[in-house]
């Protein structure tokens, strides 16, 4: 038995020993497999998440694409100028095929509107990695011309040498047309003024001498009607001449002048000194500070305060002295003016009309006037950028307040 | 002198002095039995016919029965001046008629002036007799 016993029992111990190991097998053989699901999980999670930003940061791309492609001219070309792209909107507008200007130097829209040096400085820039924009006027495959607002954007290689330029454009030719064509009336308009202005004078002058001469020589045997009419021709055609002289100096402001340093506090001076009989026979009292100097038309700045301090003293209250404020504020880009009086003041109903030409607030038998000067002002404004408006009450005197870009 | 029933008085609106004196004497020449009222402002216009500020006193002045208006004139214009009469009293504007006196070139003016269906005439100035004359026959009887 002995024998045989002690083998039956090591076969059980053995085949004990065995399930043993077998269930440790199954238990780590679970738990590898549970382990490796929840990696295959997670790391399937992982790479899902990066496949969807890089869908979503392409979509978002292609997206911008479209876009600019909508709107904007888009050409790419590289350091050798040999073009690599150009999308369908720059196509359709300079009328080339893609085949046709793809590895070809842009040098096929050049319209040669532009000198050498407009060409230099930009290559120069775009070279030195720098955006450039500009404004470029380019020619058709079949001669027509169109321009464009362009952006040069650079692009470095990794050595930080520009590897290739991204040009972005919109088509701008009607607004150029629309720009040429206003100045080229602007220049009519003026000579239309000039001309206008010069020829009137001159029956103007022929009617003056006439009712002149007529009052020397029949004068005395007139009867009231006849005098009474000669008196009105006599003052209609000073009115005239006075109103042919304001538009003739309106025409011309601002022509062949410059603007240079201008020391305001000089321009009162003079101003005032212009206006030495006015002021004493008005006892006007000016409070001046101090004005800054700036770059202006001097002529026309000179003729601003003119107009502003003789309207100032012109309609003042029949009661009082008038007293003009003048003061000046630095604001961000311009500085403020406000002059400031003790007059009449002036109905809200009228602080727009004022400004325009010829308009009046008055009859000439209250104030003798043109109706041009405060229009002169607006236009003097203008030329330096700026605004003109007023701030007043019927009675309660007015404050002219004007800005000029520094 | 020609008097017309219902017209005793022409009403005169114009800045302009040296205006109103030539059309006084035209209406003084043309044989019209009528007496001619010149003001110098849209107001004094209103005034004149509401009987208030300088004319307060004046009631008894007669009423017009043709008013000829200037479009320009300093602060409150002819069409200002239309604005503010058509909101007077029905009894003011009752057999008056309104005619604009202009030198105005623009054309907005009469396309303006047509819109306007009590407007009876849109004359350039000066005013002639012919041109007063017409007015007064088309809208007054003898």
């Amino acid at each position: 038995m002995d024998e045989k016993e002690r083998a039956a029992k090591n076969l059980e111990k053995a085949e004990h020993k065995i399930r043993i190991l077998e269930d440790m097998i199954e238990h780590t053989t679970r738990n590898l497999y549970l382990a490796n699901m929840e990696l295959e999980h997670r790391s399937g999670e992982k790479l899902f998440q990066s496949k969807q930003l890089l869908e979503k940061a392409s979509r978002e791309l292609s997206d911008y694409k479209l876009a600019l492609d909508a709107s904007a001219i888009v050409s790419i070309v590289g350091v050798d100028g040999k073009t690599e792209y150009v999308n369908a909107l720059f196509c359709s507008l300079s009328g080339f095929t893609q085949a046709e200007i793809l590895g070809q130097d842009q040098r096929m829209v050049n319209s040669g509107f532009h000198d050498k040096d407009f060409f230099k400085i930009m290559f120069e820039n775009i070279r030195l990695g720098k955006r450039w924009r500009c404004e470029i006027k380019n020619k058709t495959k079949d001669g027509h011309f169109y321009w464009l607002d362009m952006n040069i954007i650079p692009f470095n290689n990794k050595y930080g040498k520009p590897e290739r330029y991204i040009s972005i454009s919109f088509d701008i030719t009607e607004k150029k047309q629309r720009e040429n064509e206003l100045e080229r009336q602007n220049r009519e308009l003026q000579q239309f003024v000039y001309i206008a202005s010069h020829d009137l004078q001159e029956p103007v002058r022929t009617i003056d001498g006439f009712a002149r001469l007529l009052n020397t020589n029949y004068g005395l045997t007139m009867d009231e009607v006849g005098k009474k009419s000669l008196s009105f021709i006599a003052d209609a055609t000073t009115r005239l001449s006075m109103l042919i002289k304001g538009l003739l100096d309106y025409g011309r402001l601002g022509r062949n002048a410059e603007r240079k340093p201008t020391d305001l506090n000089v321009v009162l001076d003079h101003v005032c000194e212009d206006l030495g009989a006015l002021i004493n026979d008005s006892q006007a009292e000016i409070i001046r500070s101090n004005l800054p100097e700036m770059n202006g038309f001097e002529t026309e700045l000179h003729l601003l305060f003119q107009n502003l301090i003789t309207n100032a003293i012109k309609f003042r209250k029949k009661d009082s002295k008038p007293v003009i404020q003048i003061t000046s504020r630095k604001e961000v880009g311009f500085w403020h003016f406000q002059v400031k009086d003790n007059g009449i003041g002036i109905d809200p109903a009228f602080h727009k009309k004022i400004f325009q030409i010829f308009q009046k607030l008055h009859s000439n038998t209250a104030y003798e006037g043109s109706g041009i000067g405060l229009a002169h002002c607006q236009k003097i404004v203008e030329l330096h950028d700026g605004l003109i408006w007023v701030e007043s009450e019927l009675g309660k005197g007015s404050t002219f307040h004007f800005t000029l870009s520094i | 002198m020609k008097k017309f029933s219902g017209l005793d008085c022409i009403l005169l609106i114009d800045d302009d002095i040296a205006t109103n004196f030539l059309h006084t004497l035209t209406i003084n020449d043309s044989g019209l039995d009528v007496k001619v009222q010149d003001v110098e402002s849209a107001q004094d216009g209103l005034d004149y016919l509401t009987c208030k500020g300088k004319f307060i006193e004046c009631a008894e002045f007669p009423r017009p029965g043709i008013i000829l208006l200037d479009i320009n004139m300093p602060g409150m214009n002819g069409w200002d001046f239309l604005r503010e009469y058509e909101k007077l009293p029905e009894d003011i504007r009752a057999r008056v008629v309104m005619a604009m006196l202009t030198t105005s070139l623009n054309p907005d003016d009469a396309t303006h002036a047509k819109k306007i269906g009590y407007l009876k005439g849109f004359i350039s100035k000066p005013l002639t007799k012919e041109v007063l004359m017409k007015i007064v026959e088309e809208n007054f009887v003898v």
